[in-house]
């Protein structure tokens, strides 16, 4: 079920009601949620919510022995049972994600050496959010043998952690040390955080359906459809063609955790920002805590930092950057676009760190100039890498890369529309922050009835100018 | 089990969590959607997409004709005609004819559905009275029944699996197959065509047809699909070879599919008691082009070598009647400029008129209309002159009649 449906509105009204209504009962209200994450998970595919089943009692089984082993001081057996979560964990994932990658990478490397190898192919369907949900119970069973918290004893309330619908396919990832409290805790219904979890919906509505899909119908798909489709792109196309993909991108995945946040709020919960103006950013580093923040600190906290982060000496702190962040392109993909777009970002991550040593107190100095030039530069930087992301395969990579250097022919005519959408995109995106929290403050402010009217409005324009069918979120993929 | 600190909760009651912003919304869609069907929106026949057959209407459905003129009833099975009695069966379960019933299967698109003409004045109901009436003076006491399964924009592979798949188990006296040479295109799979209404995914709403209407169709640029344009393009360039062209040398190969398939057809009827009757469709160009070929030299050769399939070429009977129309309308300088030439290459289209047909209409380049003409011949068209070439009542009262004579008259009503 995708969150830009209709049925998705009836689905969450559906248990906006019933969560509220048994507020006071809480096996009930949980029994309730988990029941409506597995359903909202199953118009997927239902089959799949049997590795959404093992992960939660693999992980909640580790957990306890985990903590047990902890207690009686039994180093072995932690290490045992975390291995344990690790190997279901990642074993799942590689199978379902990575197994025909490696595969296929394995027999082509061999018959170059002139051996024929020819091992089977899984060639499933990749499991919706697999790549969310059990980097998320990892968390908790790394957290459990960190010593960072103790494991739930409720089963329940850990499956509902696991499966909750709204972050269940594309993330934020949430951490159990953060959600579990909330779970325990009683919920209260306060009309201010209803207004705000609708305006959060709200918000991610208008970014998926006004921005990314009409972006990705109107031009992006059409210029990025394959080798043959890029390679006809002069350079200009191209530009223009990359900076709506990077809207398109930004619109679709913090819509979807937008909406993600909006409807958890209604509930009651609270998840963690996930995109926080990312295109404001004015270094790298900067961008990459604001876009898509749960996933890039959970991979600093449980890949860089168990690296050695930077206690070590320069190069290897620059090492853990770049095996980090390769492997941060591998969690997106099992192509190798995916790893190169890693690989790429670490190199920069890097190359940008050792360039600011050669600086006075290793930074530029406060100045409009440079505060301009360095969000220019990051977003270019940052750009460029999305073609990397969006290409389907390197020969297009490749065609793509030869289009950047033709400047020759004219330049690409975009409809008044899609100029429209990424001109007020880019300045929606980029217009202080404080505007939007006076936004929203005016919105918790509005009664409800005239709220209701504005709802409607906001209905119809979504149907309305939307490209026809649903497009599905573009980060359901990893 | 309750939550041990739960503390007092003043909204404590169901309607604070539904609310009075869903009360809102509900009652303000209801109120929009009330308003809308009153302008007429959300009250077309809905069509649903199908892997089969491309598109098919939603069963059991009372709507209206697009043009909002015509009250359209879809039956059960889902055509657009009275409801049906299930086919009869042996008790193996064979499909079995009727001995008590003479019945006409007609399948066809827009032209044989009756578009902006009521069910009952469409050309199959025609033939079943007049056909009734020759029973009845024959004394055999036999019900004759038409049944219509024509679909809108139907080619003829569609109407073929509508044969198969539905038809045939009505083990039908008469097949009825009219025939338009853009029936030979090959079928195209169903499309977001602002053209075809179909059903949106929970339900199709006024509210829907208004936004279609007046924001999609109007201001939304269709998505470039390459895919999609390409094989769009490719039946754009059948479409127009079989409109100005349809007996080129190009065309052969789509003629002999065709033929190839209604043998097919004609072979499984016959099989099981049944002929075919292949109708020549009149067609507006001819009124203006008169030497224009039609498809009777491709499927007279085809009618002559089988003993159970009848042609019928109802064409002469209408281009008498349309002389006082098509004189009034070259007298008065209608086809003098685009889009009204004739024997140009483009087809002579039908000029700007009301619906009721009485009033001649010349637009302005930017919209609106600049001039108003009576036209004394309107009662007599036999064709919707603002639609570009269907028939009116007149017209399937025409064809209808000319189909029920050569039935007669070729002794096929045995």
């Amino acid at each position: 079920m995708l969150f830009n449906s209709f049925s998705y509105v009836l689905f969450l009204w559906t248990v906006y009601v019933l969560f509220w209504t048994w507020r006071e009962r809480r096996p009930m209200r949980h029994t309730m949620v988990l029941v409506a994450s597995y359903w909202f998970y199953g118009q997927a595919s239902w089959i799949y919510t049997s590795l959404l089943a093992i992960s939660t009692l693999t992980d909640y089984w580790a957990g306890l022995q985990l903590q047990a082993a902890r207690d009686r001081d039994d180093h072995g057996g932690a290490k045992r049972w975390m291995g344990l979560s690790l190997a279901v964990n990642l074993g799942m994932l590689g199978t379902f994600k990575y197994y025909d990658f490696f595969v296929e990478g394995f027999g082509q490397a061999f018959a170059k050496l002139g051996v024929s190898v020819d091992l089977p192919l899984l060639d499933v369907l990749l499991p919706v959010g697999i790549s969310f949900y059990t980097f998320q119970t990892l968390s908790y069973t790394i957290d459990i043998y960190k010593g960072r918290m103790r494991p739930t004893t409720s089963l329940l309330d850990f499956a509902v952690f696991v499966s909750f619908f709204p972050q269940l396919v594309a993330g934020p990832i949430v951490r159990a040390k953060d959600f579990m409290p909330q779970l325990e805790a009683a919920p209260r219904l306060e009309p201010s955080r209803v207004s705000s979890g609708l305006f959060q919906i709200l918000r991610g509505m208008t970014k998926k359906l006004l921005l990314a899909d009409v972006l990705g119908a109107q031009l992006v798909d059409q210029a990025y459809g394959d080798a043959a489709s890029l390679g006809e792109l002069n350079a200009p196309a191209l530009l223009i063609a990359t900076y709506a993909y990077a809207l398109q991108l930004y619109g679709d995945f913090a819509g979807y955790s937008d909406i993600a946040i909006g409807s958890a709020r209604l509930l009651g919960f609270e998840l963690r920002k996930n995109f926080d103006a990312p295109f404001k950013s004015k270094s790298l580093e900067e961008f990459w805590s604001r876009w898509h923040i749960s996933m890039s600190s959970w991979f600093t906290d449980y890949v860089y930092i168990g690296l050695g982060g930077s206690r070590g000496a320069l190069i290897k702190t620059c090492f853990n950057v770049v095996v980090a962040w390769t492997l941060v392109g591998l969690w997106h993909g099992a192509a190798w676009t995916f790893v190169l777009w890693g690989f790429y970002h670490g190199m920069m991550l890097v190359l940008i760190r050792l360039f600011r040593m050669l600086l006075p107190g290793g930074r530029f100095p406060e100045h409009p100039f440079f505060t301009v030039a360095g969000v220019l530069f990051t977003f270019h930087i940052v750009a460029f890498s999305m073609i990397l992301f969006r290409c389907p395969d390197m020969a297009s990579f490749g065609a793509a890369l030869s289009g950047l250097r033709d400047w020759s022919g004219t330049w690409p005519s975009v409809t008044w529309q899609v100029a429209t959408i990424m001109l007020l995109g880019y300045a929606t995106h980029l217009m202080p922050e404080r505007w939007q929290d006076k936004l929203e403050g005016s919105w918790i402010r509005t009664p409800a009835a005239l709220q209701g009217t504005l709802l409607v409005v906001a209905i119809l324009l979504f149907f309305g100018l939307r490209p026809p069918g649903l497009t599905p979120f573009v980060y359901f993929q990893f | 089990m309750t939550d041990a600190t739960t503390p007092p909760n003043p909204d404590d009651h169901v309607g604070a969590v539904i609310g009075l912003r869903t009360v809102v919304v509900v009652v303000l869609f209801l109120a929009l959607e009330f308003a809308l069907r009153q302008s007429g929106y959300g009250m077309w026949t809905v069509q649903e997409r199908s892997e089969r057959f491309g598109w098919t209407m939603l069963p059991s459905q009372a709507a209206w004709s697009r043009d909002l003129t015509v009250p359209e009833s879809i039956n059960a099975y889902g055509f657009r005609d009275r409801d049906w009695n299930p086919p009869r069966r042996d008790p193996s379960g064979t499909p079995v004819a009727d001995p008590s019933v003479f019945r006409l299967a007609f399948v066809g698109n827009s032209m044989t559905y009756g578009t902006s003409v009521d069910v009952d004045e469409g050309y199959p109901r025609v033939v079943e009275k007049l056909l009734s009436e020759e029973f009845a003076r024959r004394g055999d006491p036999r019900r004759v029944e038409c049944m219509n399964f024509a679909v809108q924009g139907y080619v003829f592979e569609q109407m073929a699996r509508v044969y198969e798949d539905v038809i045939a188990d009505w083990r039908p006296d008469l097949l009825v197959v009219p025939v338009h040479p853009h029936d030979i295109t090959p079928m195209k799979p169903a499309s977001d065509d602002a053209d075809y209404d179909f059903r949106e995914q929970i339900l199709r709403t006024a509210t829907h047809d208004l936004l279609q209407q007046e924001v999609i169709d109007k201001w939304i640029p269709p998505v470039p699909n390459p895919e999609t344009l390409a094989v769009a393009r490719d039946y754009q360039r059948i479409d127009d070879a079989v409109t100005f062209a349809p007996f080129s040398k190009d065309m052969n190969t789509y003629w002999e599919a065709y033929l190839q398939r209604l043998d097919q057809v004609a072979a499984d009827l016959a099989a099981h008691g049944g002929k075919l009757v292949v109708v020549n469709l009149p067609r507006w160009r001819k009124l203006f082009q008169p030497s224009l070929r039609e498809a009777t030299s491709r499927l007279q050769p085809f009618a002559n070598s089988r003993e159970t399939v009848l042609l019928v070429d109802p064409v002469p009977d209408f281009v008498a009647p349309m002389q006082p129309v098509v004189a009034e309308l070259q007298a008065q300088e209608w086809f003098e400029r685009e889009p009204f030439e004739t024997g140009a290459e483009r087809v002579p289209h039908a000029p700007g008129l009301h619906h009721d047909m009485t009033q001649l209409l010349r637009f302005d380049p930017e919209g609106g209309v600049r001039e108003a003409t009576e036209l004394q011949s309107a009662d007599k068209t036999l064709f919707l002159l603002d639609d570009n070439g269907h028939y009116s009542a007149l017209g399937h009262l025409v064809l209808g009649r000319s189909i029920a004579t050569a039935l007669r008259d070729g002794d096929w009503l045995e």
